[in-house]
């Protein structure tokens, strides 16, 4: 649904921009500039865009987003679309490539005249376009798992961050599996941070602050930084068998990751090391890879396809419809998309307008509803999402077996550094010292 | 270091050179033979390893039958491509590399189309074994045999068979050849298709450890030209040697720190350093550093002070 701006186009667009003019002026009898951006004002559409990765190594995660996007669209058009208008959705394939972030970021903006973009998929993706954003004022969501810190006004997060991963899965590994940890990460902006968090978790026990009465979690061997396209792992994994950890923490991200769990288990340390992730099966890695060479790997993610709730049901049963297949998984990347329009659409809906101040006063009211991952609400003061968070190990049938769950966790890293009710004037993303 | 810690890092040695052996290999004759800069070289790993993944998964082959049947098909696609795109192209190398180019555009978009863009997986088949404190994969080590029987096989086609004296033949002088009675075009084309079996074969065997995608490979394109080029004129001893020298350091890189840089501030978890060296991504900035060191030092290559043909 790519769409190019030919001549004729432009010359709609700017006919229909002018008539915009007119009409606003008529109405409210002073031309305001926000009128001559709204080209769709006196449409019964309203454009919204998406950038997701549709190709190359990080479609892992574009392709199950890509799907909840246009599924979450067609649910919000089905049932009567936002104020009277339905949504137009326009996509644009960033192809796992940087460069095309920031570039299709301002064709939305500047020539679709999107009320809103959801998107980006790598922390270097979203931090690539996250200027164009601010430059813009343009109402943005991220529906994707990261490192936290994102502080931004016009951005509302609805993935998860360290504390909401990092804290439960540091507290199950101490308890099951031990003290000494190895770390893989991938080498980028998501790697170091993350990195960075997780060494605060894991050597307080699983707090931001230390766990009192519980075990202290200590790293061997050195955390190792791994570009996306490296597919050889074999140094790698014997590092790791030198410096004999109990647990190993990965935090690989896209296609060329993926054979690193496959290189791992046929080196025989599957059941010798156990492995926690913040990042596994987010691409739906677990339904690529045979079942035996990564049964039972912990990973820790507020949506998994086996959660059994009446929107889940629903939802699972609409996306199977949509793709044509019984078997379908949708996996967190997908609820994540899905829960990123569906609360964008209620924020629509009780602002009653799609200005970006209005939605974003309506969002910082503290929406919550009760989506296919349970029930999540929207921190007014960080633009983040509060919710329960599950954690599980991947079974013999290429899905999930939860094992441990936690109501209501809070982005707490974030929250504590992060208050745009206080100080709206923010665009930033804060890192551990 | 231990006595089970120096045979692993032989084995990691070993590991890297038979990668760059596999990549280079069907490059090795295409382009070091027969000066034909092919584009969709790449394209040639991604077609093996999505023949292994289409026999396995629909026709039901067992993976080793899969495997072999690999290089039949991906030869077969590059007797299709000399026919249809390159013949008429001989002797305009930069029409050649366009051409190439859009062929290998081409390829990933068909096999995206029959595949989707999505990464998928060939089941591996078999174990590990053991090394004092280590374990590693048996596969690796099949594949290092399978590497140098192929190395072996070229040389005795190319060596002692009519058709490697007549493929020789017709690359070194192809008017000559012609006037001797030799078939010269269908020499190329099946010089050509020799190269894209090994290619083929070299995607196929990958494909148990990588993740299948159509755009895998991209990953190793330049790792195969880096080497074929270090190797010079000398095919096959030259791809031998570079890939040795390369592997070697890429290898040693990966698995040790050379020297730390200590930084300024305050660093969780303290000290503050970078270490450079014992990491992939130094062992592949080093196998590019030194092939540039190469080739500054050997303009023609390794094997650069042979004749070429030889």
């Amino acid at each position: 649904m790519a769409r190019q701006l030919d001549r004729r186009d432009f010359l709609k667009t700017a006919a229909a921009a002018a008539g915009g003019v007119v009409a606003g002026s008529g109405i409210t009898g002073f031309p305001y500039v926000m009128k001559f951006r709204r080209s769709w004002a006196a449409s019964n559409t309203v454009p919204v865009g998406s950038l997701l990765d549709k190709t190359g190594g990080i479609n892992i995660y574009g392709l199950p987003a890509i799907a909840a996007t246009e599924y979450a669209v067609n649910e919000i058009n089905a049932k009567g679309g936002l104020l009277g208008k339905q949504l137009e959705l326009i996509q644009y394939d960033t192809q796992s490539d940087i460069a095309n972030f920031p570039k299709f970021a301002k064709k939305l903006i500047l020539e679709d005249q999107v009320v809103v973009i959801h998107g980006g998929i790598t922390s270097a993706s979203r931090e690539s376009f996250r200027p164009v954003i601010d430059e813009y004022k343009q109402l943005y969501f991220y529906n994707i798992i990261y490192e936290g810190g994102v502080c931004d006004k016009y951005v509302f997060v609805t993935g998860e961050t360290p504390t909401q991963q990092m804290g439960p899965l540091a507290k199950y590994a101490l308890r099951k599996y031990g003290t000494k940890a190895y770390t893989v990460a991938a080498d980028y902006n998501f790697g170091h941070i993350s990195w960075k968090w997780w060494d605060i978790f894991w050597r307080n026990g699983g707090g931001l602050e230390p766990v009192a009465g519980g075990k202290r979690g200590s790293h061997v061997g050195k955390v190792e930084f791994i570009p996306l396209d490296v597919t050889d792992f074999n140094a790698t994994i014997n590092r790791i068998q030198e410096a004999k950890p109990d647990v190993l923490m990965s935090f690989l991200v896209g296609g060329a990751h993926i054979n690193f769990y496959r290189q791992f288990a046929a080196a025989g340390l599957k059941n010798k090391i156990p492995i926690i992730t913040t990042t596994f099966g987010y691409g739906n890695e677990h339904i690529v890879l045979d079942a035996k060479e990564v049964e039972g790997l912990v990973a820790a993610y507020p949506y998994f396809d086996e959660l059994d709730n009446p929107q889940n049901r629903a939802f699972k049963a609409g996306m199977k419809k949509k793709m044509g297949n019984p078997d379908y998984y949708i996996g967190d990347a997908g609820a994540e998309s899905y829960n990123g329009w569906w609360f964008w659409a209620k924020g629509v809906q009780k602002a009653g307008s799609f200005e970006r101040e209005a939605v974003t006063k309506a969002m910082e009211s503290g929406i919550e509803w009760d989506s296919p991952m349970g029930h999540v609400k929207m921190d007014p003061a960080s633009h983040h999402v509060i919710f329960t968070v599950h954690l599980a190990a991947v079974n013999d049938k290429h899905g999930w077996k939860v094992l441990e769950s936690f109501p209501n966790v809070p982005p707490t890293e974030t929250m504590q550094l992060c208050d745009l009710l206080k100080n709206p004037d923010q665009h930033t993303q804060y890192q551990p010292k | 270091m231990g006595l089970d810690t120096a045979a692993m890092l032989g084995l990691e040695i070993l590991n890297s050179i038979t990668i760059l052996v596999l990549l280079a290999l069907g490059l090795a004759v295409i382009f070091g033979m027969m000066r034909i800069v092919n584009l969709a070289q790449c394209e040639f790993f991604t077609l093996g390893a999505f023949t292994v993944l289409a026999a396995t998964r629909w026709a039901g082959l067992p993976l080793w039958a899969a495997m072999c049947l690999a290089p039949v098909v991906v030869g077969g696609v590059g007797i299709v491509l000399e026919r249809l795109v390159i013949r008429p192209l001989y002797g305009r190398p930069l029409d050649v590399m366009l051409a190439t180019w859009g062929v290998s555009l081409l390829l990933v978009g068909v096999i995206t189309v029959i595949f989707g863009a999505v990464t998928q997986g060939v089941p591996f088949a078999l174990g590990s074994f053991r090394v004092g404190q280590y374990q590693y994969p048996q596969y690796r080590i099949v594949m290092t045999t399978v590497a140098a029987a192929m190395m072996a096989g070229l040389y005795a086609l190319f060596r002692y068979t009519a058709f490697g004296r007549r493929a020789r033949a017709t690359i070194a002088n192809p008017e000559m050849a012609a006037a001797m009675g030799i078939n010269t075009p269908r020499m190329f084309m099946l010089t050509f298709g020799l190269g894209a079996g090994l290619a083929g074969a070299t995607g196929a065997i990958l494909a148990p450890i990588v993740g299948v995608v159509p755009t895998m490979g991209a990953l190793y394109i330049a790792r195969a030209f880096i080497t074929v080029v270090v190797g010079g004129p000398v095919v096959l001893l030259g791809t031998l040697s570079s890939a040795s020298v390369l592997g070697f350091i890429e290898a040693l890189i990966s698995r040790f720190s050379l020297f730390t840089i200590q930084t300024g501030g305050h660093c969780t978890p303290p000290p503050c350093q970078i270490s450079i060296g014992g990491s992939a991504f130094f062992g592949q900035i080093a196998l590019l550093i030194f092939a540039i060191v190469l080739l500054r030092l050997l303009p023609r290559g390794i094997s650069g002070f042979r004749r070429a043909g030889q």
